[in-house]
């Protein structure tokens, strides 16, 4: 079956075409060049005037897990107030905060987007993550394995064992967690907070293992280079939420050495302290680091107005935040010697002061980071809003007098604070393009995905282009995934199964021997039986796994 | 057949048949006869060793049908039938899914047998929240470990593969101490490898928040005039407040089916309540016990599918989740139900409720049903006759349980997918 879209208007950086008029052919699920003319067009699409993007790919977003589960649990009266109804195609389900599976692939898909990762995947509910992922319909998505709080970590770095072991860990954990990429969060405090630590401050020493999370971001990121892991250290640094944290961000950047890292949810990251309040917003500083050290990508991690939850690794930080959650209901969780959790529910209000310049820190990053490349659109779904609020907040990018309006209606102390007001800078469709498909495949080493050359997985969305942005980017007219055409002005017109991306590192299997030994002294569960095969990913119809080139050619940093 | 006689081992065997899912057995069969070598856990032997029946025939009526013929009649009774309720749900996480995929298609209500301790843990999480841990943190880092309500012994293993290890990386464990509260408990366990014996403090259940509410005061280091509450002694309550204050990792562990009375959910309440005040201070965590019969399985899937825990009605074409109005009982007892099947492909003999209305029972096949049903298929056991995912009733961990005979018998997924089809 040969497809023709025709007519469009093409934004696909990753080939540097802005927005030229380009036909766009798909066979079999990829796009192919423009066949001969004796060829027959099974299906043509009249899209002249529309914009054409690849679909959207969400590097950061918390869709499945153990952490997510109990965040649906824990809110039955969010869900209440999005309810959705199962059609002759689709299942019931519900949304908004911590939306049910079904419902998590149908709206993203419908919003034109056709990848997400799940950022904070355990070894220990590996298995329930990729299970939940295996329940998100249409959707490609892959998961980040968390290292760098786990015991057998920990003991290897107080052991100081050399950097080519740790490798071999970090390679046979990615390999055999079929993940995509490492995540670190709150580097050694986890662990820390389960020793009664309540903070750990860069340079500060674990209570028990005496070592810093410096030492185990450089230890990580060397490892991920060594490996030639496409995506650096997915970075979730310490003291979130504290102010003056912005402080401890520029020193993990400084400290680094060209290390490549990937700061994630930087907005929390990025508070100082000046002001009656003791609070003010890092973010020219952090923006100024960022656009000067290109070893460094980020995102943003950007608040929305309203109730959300979130839903962390950051046992110690989501302690420590819980007094500020609303409603007063909130579970933290020590996990097997490997990592915890913390979900705290939040109502971000924009009479408040603090909420009000989070959500103004995090647009003035977006605005004042030079390079869409290194900026990913992120809400860190949901802990700062639910990934719904996507097509407002490119609203806010891509037009000053609207996101001006709403500067005037939040906290005006806040207001009076933020720089926001006096940057002109609007987003172009090109650098959404961008930071929504083409920069996150490229930091992921998706290669055949986030662009449009020849090729390329036929996954496409075509938006009718309108001055209000928000409007434009929530109901796109078409979203094709694999080359079938599955959602139509927003509205699901089939469902597929989306596939699993996982990379497999190249590592020394003499690690497994040292580690069977550490599961079977110390752990409840056999190595064998925690580890997740690619089999069990795809059995009984749920997908496929796809793996890719485990290369840094081409990558951001 | 030769295949069918032939013996196999097999090692690193889940074991579906409670909650904790032990994963260090090893089982050899012969033919379709398995033996449990290298432990004497009472629920793993009685499941595993269980005979297989010579009749694995589906039954309508009592009458021997064939697999296609039991499956479309199914899908007829549950097509004309106005609610649904799928019950019981004794099976893996894949079982589940069709299940609920089902419920969703026919405007069914889905509940688990256990659904009412799952609740009670529920309805303490969704109040207040909670601050818990899992078995490998309780097993390296638990210095006291305080039983509320529950001695563990449904879980005849935990002693001796979570609590009195020979290895664990923070703590002596045969320096633990252990606690007991409750009644009628069986303390042996609970002495530690030293011979030390466990403190034991004696209270009705239903006055366990009564108990911990006074314990949180003492711990508080408030001075009670008071010798006793809720029926336990100040003066054993004191001892274990200062153990829980010289302790680094005190661990509560409760058991939701143990806590039968009404309003239990306050007792998990109040445990978590202390945890929670401790946790100033200090760190101190809850586990929870139970899970069998796939009940971890069941509440996961049909919260990450729905949206919401069990007890959750599709009959709007919207998940509606309402934890006593969709009870099993509430469910027959009202009448709202026109329909019931029954699913328990794991645990002996957990029978369905008594329901005058027609009833589909998919079990285990060597189930004691009090009366004929008007459809019986039997099922494979997930872990012993079809493989497949189960989930650890600390719901973070999931295992794989392993096909470990042939004996031919449908996973409950399978007979699902098959209705789902003929609907």
């Amino acid at each position: 079956m040969l497809i023709k879209l025709t007519g469009g208007k093409v934004y696909d950086p990753m080939h540097g075409i802005n927005g030229q008029i380009k036909d766009i052919f798909i066979r079999n699920g990829r796009i192919v060049a423009e066949p001969s003319k004796d060829e027959t067009i099974h299906e043509t699409y009249d899209v002249k005037g529309r914009v054409i993007m690849a679909g959207g790919i969400d590097p950061h977003t918390h869709i499945g897990g153990g952490k997510v589960n109990i965040a649906r649990m824990m809110l039955p009266e969010d869900h209440e107030k999005d309810l959705v109804k199962r059609t002759s195609l689709t299942r019931s389900g519900c949304g908004h905060a911590a939306p049910s599976t079904l419902t998590t692939g149908y709206r993203y898909v419908e919003m034109g987007y056709t990848a997400g990762f799940e950022p904070a995947m355990l070894q220990s509910n590996a298995r329930q993550a990729h299970m939940e992922m295996a329940d998100i319909p249409i959707l490609d998505k892959g998961g980040y394995v968390m290292l760098g709080n786990d015991d057998m970590f920990m003991r290897m770095m107080a052991e100081g064992v050399e950097q080519e072991v740790m490798n071999n860990y970090v390679g046979w954990t990615i390999a055999n967690f079929n993940a995509m990429a490492v995540k670190v969060v709150n580097p050694g405090g986890i662990s820390a907070f389960k020793f009664n630590q309540r903070q750990l401050d860069l340079d500060e020493k674990h209570v028990h293992y005496q070592i810093t999370p410096r030492e185990v971001l450089k230890t990580l990121s060397r490892s991920l280079v060594d490996l030639k892991v496409p995506h650096p250290l997915h970075v979730h640094g310490c003291n979130l939420g504290v102010p003056g944290n912005v402080e401890t961000t520029l020193d993990t950047i400084r400290g680094m050495e060209g290390l490549p890292l990937h700061l994630t949810h930087i907005q929390f990251h990025s508070f100082a302290t000046e002001g009656d309040k003791n609070f003010s917003s890092g973010a020219a500083r952090i923006a100024e680091m960022v656009n000067k050290h290109k070893n460094i990508s980020i995102d943003v991690g950007q608040i929305m107005f309203g109730q959300t939850v979130t839903a962390s690794g950051d046992t110690m930080r989501q302690y420590a935040g819980h007094t500020h959650g609303s409603p007063n209901k909130w579970v933290v969780m020590d996990i097997e010697c490997d990592n915890g959790c913390g979900v705290v529910p939040f109502k971000y209000s924009d009479k408040s002061f603090v909420n009000a310049l989070q959500w103004a820190i995090g647009l003035e990053t977006f605005l004042m980071v030079d390079d869409p490349w290194r900026v990913f659109l992120t809400t860190d779904h949901p802990n700062g809003a639910p990934f719904t609020s996507y097509p407002h907040l490119i609203r806010l990018l891509m037009d000053k007098s609207f996101r001006n309006d709403m500067l005037h209606t939040v906290n005006k102390e806040a207001a009076d604070m933020t720089v926001l007001g006096s940057i002109d800078r609007e987003y172009s469709l090109y650098e959404i393009a961008i930071m929504t498909r083409a920069a996150p495949a490229r930091s992921l080493g998706l290669t055949d995905r986030g662009q449009l050359g020849v090729g390329a997985a036929a996954d496409i969305t075509v938006y009718k282009e309108m001055d209000n942005k928000e409007k434009m980017f929530e109901k796109p007219e078409y979203v094709f995934k694999d080359g079938e055409l599955v959602a139509r002005n927003g509205k699901i017109v089939k469902v597929s199964v989306g596939t699993t991306h996982t990379i497999k590192p190249e590592y020394d299997k003499s690690i497994e021997k040292p580690l069977n030994d550490f599961f079977k002294k110390y752990h409840t569960v056999a190595m064998e039986n925690l580890i997740v095969t690619e089999n069990e990913i795809v059995e009984e119809g749920h997908g496929s796994v796809t793996e890719h080139e485990c290369s840094r050619e081409g990558t951001n940093a | 057949m030769k295949s069918a006689s032939a013996k196999k081992s097999f090692s690193a065997v889940a074991c579906p048949f409670c909650g904790i899912h032990c994963d260090d057995l090893k089982i050899s069969t012969s033919g379709n006869q398995l033996e449990v070598k290298n432990t004497s856990c009472s629920r793993a032997t009685a499941g595993f060793e269980r005979k297989l029946p010579v009749n694995l025939s589906p039954q309508i009526k009592g009458e021997n049908v064939d697999l296609d013929k039991a499956i479309a009649k199914a899908a007829s009774i549950i097509k004309k039938s106005g609610t649904t309720l799928f019950a019981g749900l004794g099976t893996d996480v894949e079982g589940n899914r069709k299940i609920l995929q089902t419920a969703d298609k026919v405007g069914g209500v889905v509940d688990h047998a256990l659904g009412e301790g799952i609740m009670r843990n529920v309805l303490a999480m969704s109040d207040h929240g909670w601050i818990m841990t899992t078995l490998t943190e309780i097993k390296n880092r638990a210095d006291l470990v305080v039983f509320v309500g529950t001695d563990a012994t449904e879980h005849p293993r935990f002693h001796e593969r979570i609590l009195w290890t020979k290895e664990a990386m923070f703590v002596d464990p045969s320096d633990r101490k252990i606690v007991y509260l409750g009644k009628k408990l069986d303390t042996t366990p609970g002495i530690s490898p030293k011979r030390k014996k466990p403190l034991n403090i004696t209270c009705d259940l239903p006055e366990i928040p009564t108990v911990i509410n006074t314990l949180k005061a003492l711990i508080d280091g408030q001075t009670l005039q008071a010798k006793k509450a809720g029926g336990a002694k100040i003066s054993d309550l004191q001892k274990l407040a200062d153990q829980i204050n010289a302790a680094e990792y005190p661990v509560f562990v409760w058991s939701p089916p143990k806590l039968n009375f009404p309003n239990a959910e306050l007792a998990v309440g109040a445990v978590c309540d202390l945890i929670r005040k401790l946790t100033e201070t200090k760190r101190a965590a809850g586990f929870s016990l139970g899970g069998d019969d796939g009940a971890a399985s069941a509440a996961a899937v049909c919260t990450w599918q729905a949206g919401y825990p069990l007890r959750t009605s599709f009959a709007q074409g919207f998940p509606d989740y309402n934890p006593t109005r969709f009870s099993t009982s509430k469910m027959l007892s009202s009448g709202q139900a026109d329909t019931l099947v029954w699913v328990s492909t794991i645990t002996s003999n957990r029978l369905p409720p008594e329901a005058n209305i027609p009833t589909i029972v998919i079990g285990e096949p060597g189930i004691k049903l009090k009366t004929t049903p008007d459809i019986f298929i039997p099922a494979g056991t997930p872990g012993v006759d079809n493989k497949g995912l189960m989930v650890r009733v600390d719901n973070v961990v999931s295992l794989p349980v392993k096909q470990l005979r042939k004996s031919g018998l449908p996973s409950v997924s399978s007979i699902f997918d098959k209705i789902y089809q003929a609907l």
